[in-house]
Order: C-alpha cells, then sequence, then structure tokens
C-alpha cells in the first residue's frame, strides 16, 4: 500500500515537470525567435539597409497570381533538349559566336504523378538579352539577340548547354531545367538510322523541302531524308522558322513515339551509341527510361508570341502575360 | 517529494513564466510603439478636415485635380523635426510620415518616428536624398511586418491584379503633394543600391533601369505602359523578403505630377 502511495505523487510530479518543460522549450522557441529578429537588424559599414532581415513572412515558395496563391509543382522534372547547328560562325562586336547555335530548343516536362511527358517549343528567334562571353568564357556585354545565340558564346558543349539553359530558364519566369540534353544536326541521320527510320504522315505540303514530302504522305524517314525535313528552310521568306518549328515538334513527337514503342535496353543502347559522337547530356538514366516510358501529351505547348522581320534577320517576340499565365497553369499548384 | 525534484520543477516553472511573459512583452511593445503612427494619423485628419472625403482612387483621369492633402507638417515637425514628408498609397495601410536623420543614416531602420528603440521602426530615408525629391531615385525604407504595418503590405505588389489596382502613390511635402505612378514591383538583389550605381551620371541611372525591366521572375511585374528614362523622377520602395536574405522587394514608381 504505502509503495503504490508514493508513486502516485512521483507521477504527477513527473507530469507536472514534462509539461513544464514543454513550455519552456515552446516559449524559449519564440523567444529567440523574436530576439533573432530584433538582433538580425545589424549595421554593416555603409550597407545600412541592404543588411537587414526583419519580422517579415516572406513569399515561402509562392507566387500571387490574379488574388490567389501557388506554388511550383516540385515533382516535375525538365529536360532541355537542344538541337545544335555547328554552321558559320559569326562576330558580334568583335566576339566571336564561335559554338554553333541551337537551332531546335524543346523543354520535356515529365510528371512522374501523372506518369506523363509534355513538349514546350521555344523558338530560336526570340529576342532575349543574350549574355557575350569571350574565347576565355569570360563575360563581355549583354545585348539583344535571338535566343539561338546564346549557346555559340560558349567553348564548350557542356558550357554552351548551360548557359542556354539558364537563359531558357530565365525567359520561363525561373521554370528550373534540371537536365540538357544536346545534339549537333550531323548527329540526326546516325540517330535515326539507328532507331530504324520514324514515321510520319506529312501534314502539309513541303515538296519545297524533297518532292516526297507532298501533304498526306506517309512516309518512314531514314536519317538522311529526316535531317532534310527537320533541317531545311528558306530563309528568305520571314517566318520560314515557324514552318521548319512545326515539322520539328512533329517529327520530334513521332520520334519519341517511336522510341517508346521499341521501347528495348537493345534499342536504347544503340541510339545512345550511334549519337555519343555528337552529343552531350547530363540525363540520368532513370529519367531516360521514365521518357521512354511515359505517355507523351498530344498538346505541344509554344511560348506565345509573334514573328516579326527584324533589320537583318525575323524576330520573335513573346506575349509575357500569355507566357506568365501559361506557366502558372502548366508548372504550378494553387495553394490551399 | 525529494527537494532536488522540487528545486528542478519550481525553476523549470519559473523559466517557462519568464519566456511567457518575455513574449507577452514583446508583442504588447511592438504593439505600443506602432501606436504612434495611428496618433499622427489623427493628427494629419484633424489638422486638415476629413481626409477620408478626399478621393483616394487610383484612376487619375478621373480626378484631374490631385486630390490635396495638405498635410500641417508644422504640427507633424513639433513631434519629430525629421519628419520632412508622408507617404500614402490610396486603399492601401501605406499611410506615414517619412522621417530622414541628419547624422545617424540607419536610426530609423531600428527607431519608431518618436524615438523608440526596437520594431516597427520608421518609413525613412537615408541623407544621400535630397529633402525635396528632386533626385533621380529616393529610396524610402521601411520594414516588411508581419502583421501588414509599415511596408509588410507591399508584397501583395507580387499580383498583376493588385499591381494594377493601386499604381498611385502620393507623396506630401511642405511644397504640395507629389503624384507617382508604379511601373514595376521586382524582387531585387540585397545590393545597396547608391553604391552599386552612381546616379549622378546617365549611364548609371540606365543601367539602374535596365537592372529593373530585365529582372524576370514570377513574384516581379514590370508594366511598360508609362514612359520612364534617365530623366524621370523616380521613387523606390524598399522592404525586405523573409526567408530571403539576399533579396530584397522594390516598388519603383515614376513622378507624373
Amino acid at each position: 500500500m504505502n509503495r503504490y502511495k508514493e508513486k502516485h505523487p512521483k507521477r504527477i510530479i513527473g507530469i507536472v515537470a514534462a509539461v513544464a518543460v514543454g513550455i519552456v522549450v515552446i516559449c524559449a522557441y519564440f523567444a529567440v525567435r523574436a530576439e533573432n529578429r530584433n538582433s538580425t537588424v545589424q549595421i554593416t559599414g555603409n550597407l545600412p539597409s541592404g543588411s537587414l532581415a526583419v519580422d517579415s513572412e516572406g513569399f515561402g515558395n509562392t507566387i500571387l497570381y490574379n488574388g490567389k496563391k501557388y506554388q511550383y509543382k516540385t515533382n516535375l522534372k525538365n529536360i532541355l533538349f537542344l538541337g545544335i547547328d555547328k554552321g558559320e560562325s559569326t562576330v558580334v562586336k568583335e566576339i566571336a559566336a564561335r559554338n554553333g547555335r541551337s537551332d531546335v530548343m524543346i523543354l520535356f516536362t515529365l510528371d512522374p504523378a501523372a506518369k506523363t511527358s509534355r513538349m514546350l517549343e521555344i523558338s530560336r528567334d526570340t529576342m532575349m538579352d543574350i549574355d557575350v562571353y569571350d574565347a576565355n568564357d569570360s563575360f563581355q556585354f549583354s545585348g539583344k539577340m535571338q535566343l539561338t545565340m546564346q549557346y555559340a558564346f560558349s567553348s564548350s558543349a557542356r558550357r554552351g548547354c548551360w548557359l542556354a539553359a539558364k537563359k531558357i530558364s530565365e525567359l520561363l519566369y525561373g521554370v528550373p531545367v534540371d537536365a540538357t540534353v544536346s545534339l549537333t544536326m550531323d548527329g540526326i541521320a546516325p540517330v535515326v538510322d539507328a532507331l530504324g527510320g520514324v514515321k510520319i504522315t506529312v501534314p502539309e505540303d513541303y515538296t519545297s523541302v524533297s518532292p516526297e514530302f507532298r501533304k498526306g504522305a506517309v512516309l518512314t524517314l531514314d536519317g538522311k531524308q529526316a535531317f532534310q525535313y527537320v533541317h531545311y528552310r528558306d530563309i528568305s521568306v520571314t517566318g520560314s522558322n515557324d514552318t521548319r518549328m512545326e515539322r520539328q515538334m512533329q517529327f520530334a513527337k513521332a520520334f519519341c513515339r517511336e522510341m517508346s514503342q521499341k521501347n528495348s535496353s537493345a534499342v536504347i543502347q544503340k541510339l545512345q551509341k550511334a549519337a555519343k559522337p555528337y552529343l552531350q547530356s547530363d540525363l540520368d538514366a532513370e529519367s531516360i527510361q521514365k521518357l521512354v516510358q511515359y505517355q507523351l501529351d498530344d498538346e505541344v505547348l509554344k511560348v506565345p508570341g509573334k514573328t516579326q522581320q527584324g533589320a537583318s534577320h525575323d524576330e520573335y517576340d513573346v506575349d509575357d502575360d500569355a507566357l506568365r499565365r501559361m506557366v502558372v497553369e502548366k508548372f504550378y499548384v494553387p495553394v490551399k | 517529494m525529494s527537494k532536488k525534484r522540487l528545486t528542478a520543477l519550481l525553476v523549470c516553472i519559473a523559466v517557462a513564466i519568464a519566456g511567457l511573459g518575455y513574449l507577452i512583452y514583446y508583442y504588447a511593445d511592438l504593439n505600443n510603439k506602432s501606436k504612434i503612427y495611428n496618433t499622427l494619423r489623427q493628427v494629419v485628419e484633424s489638422e486638415t478636415g476629413s481626409r477620408q472625403s478626399q478621393p483616394s482612387s487610383g484612376d487619375l483621369s478621373s480626378s484631374p485635380f490631385a486630390p490635396a492633402v495638405s498635410v500641417d507638417f508644422a504640427a507633424l515637425q513639433k513631434k519629430n523635426r525629421d519628419i520632412y514628408a508622408w507617404i500614402k498609397i490610396p486603399d492601401t495601410v501605406v499611410d506615414y510620415p517619412v522621417a530622414q536623420s541628419a547624422t545617424d543614416q540607419s536610426y530609423y531602420l531600428n527607431h519608431t518616428i518618436e524615438g523608440k528603440s526596437g520594431y516597427p521602426g520608421s518609413i525613412y530615408t537615408e541623407n544621400f536624398n535630397k529633402k525635396d525629391f528632386s533626385d533621380f531615385n529616393t529610396i524610402i525604407y521601411g520594414h516588411d511586418m508581419k502583421n501588414g504595418s509599415m511596408f509588410g503590405s507591399l508584397n501583395k505588389y507580387r499580383d498583376a491584379s493588385y499591381l494594377n489596382k493601386h499604381r498611385e502613390i502620393l507623396i506630401e511635402t511642405p511644397s504640395g503633394e507629389r503624384i507617382y505612378k508604379i511601373f514595376a514591383a521586382v524582387v531585387y538583389s540585397n545590393a545597396y543600391l547608391p553604391q552599386k550605381f552612381d546616379f549622378s551620371v546617365e549611364s548609371g541611372r540606365k543601367a539602374f533601369l535596365d537592372s529593373i525591366f530585365d529582372n524576370r521572375d514570377m513574384n516581379s511585374q514590370i508594366l511598360k505602359d508609362i514612359s520612364v528614362g534617365t530623366d524621370s523622377k523616380i521613387l523606390t520602395l524598399s522592404t525586405c523578403v523573409g526567408g530571403q536574405p539576399n533579396n530584397r522587394y522594390l516598388i519603383e514608381a515614376v513622378y507624373t505630377g
């Protein structure tokens, strides 16, 4: 009996102590937080206002759009594909645009939740502030140029990819580029041949590109034909890149479908081997698998805007409001 | 109960009470220090008649005659002679005196308008800015208070629809009212602007404007429907972004008349 009696008050003391400790911890947390807010108002030299962190809620990871809060879908994986035309080198204010141009730019977005992938096409003619680097990759200046030029101011494929990805992320209001794959144009033929050709239905009359590209013709393009199909354009016509981009996107879609159908590690290995001399990629094996397995959306997104004839070449002017809306709709979710 | 246990328990309770007390003190003190701004607003209101009746719409075209909120600076300066302007963004909580210390650049960062130390501080400028708003860029600082006071409501400008409804900033000075129209609300680096840009030369002013207009961020808004150039008179409202110590949030407005 005595022992039992003794136990009881001990237990109560234990509980009271535990609650008290809990309160201490909670109070300490708030007190430290409140204290931090004050103590972070520090003055560093003559930078009084640059260094203050405050009683501020901050943005978290949210954005505000039409009165609603949204958050970036962090599970998405964005893979940038660049088709590089080594072509002729030009000079901009004495700096050589030397590494070729990214004539094809497609952002693939993998959605692991829905197991789907989606393409966003970005025009090579998109006018942006391009960062110009000299032969030593040191920054010189920025100037309004076509987006295709960003890649050119680099000394390696790896750096060119990084520069292009950075610029495209900027274009898309900070949508991250998680991986980049680039292929030089002379890699198209061997890669397509390794896949055993790509079947397409010619949607418009493209006999100006090659006589067999008649409207409605169902063709299995071999490497050489595929190269013609995605590469040719008549630069004397305003907007010639727009019709070429349509062919490129159609071809990219058909290529992905072909790859999905023939989905076997043997084919993928064969493709990788064929592409290797022309390829720069930081894509991991898991993402390659997903690219092949996920269902590709029929709808191809496009950076909204319109082509205009500039002084020396076509210029694609982005409709910023429409692009922002698209980014919110496709890359963000509402926060409850 | 053993003596040791009892002592431990008492210490715990004492610390808990002290902690709770500090919390209560902190928020009560903050509340108390914020009261001065309501008081000053009442001073302004009672001495200028009803300010509420003044048109406060952001639409300039519907009010060709600027809403004259004649602030009695003599009365305000009796309370603090560093007060030299009043800032108001119609239909928002931004409605504060603007102060500048002649000697201590950061005094009002950490002092209320009646000189009490700590939050919420004051809305203020640094003395590199002239008090007549004739500089290319007059930079006004204020804390991003969690409760929305001071410049704590500016983060709403991340939303284009909010920006379009609240584009006008009114600055009252002893020599009259100045109206500014907002053209940008941007997430910016925490660079100290007067040090980074030489506003005294055209190239410096241009570099600053370019840095604003080149900003592409989902939380930044740029409106190009109003002309802004190196000869404009600009107002920058600068506040911080919680959790992003390397960034600041800037509201950019241009003088329209």
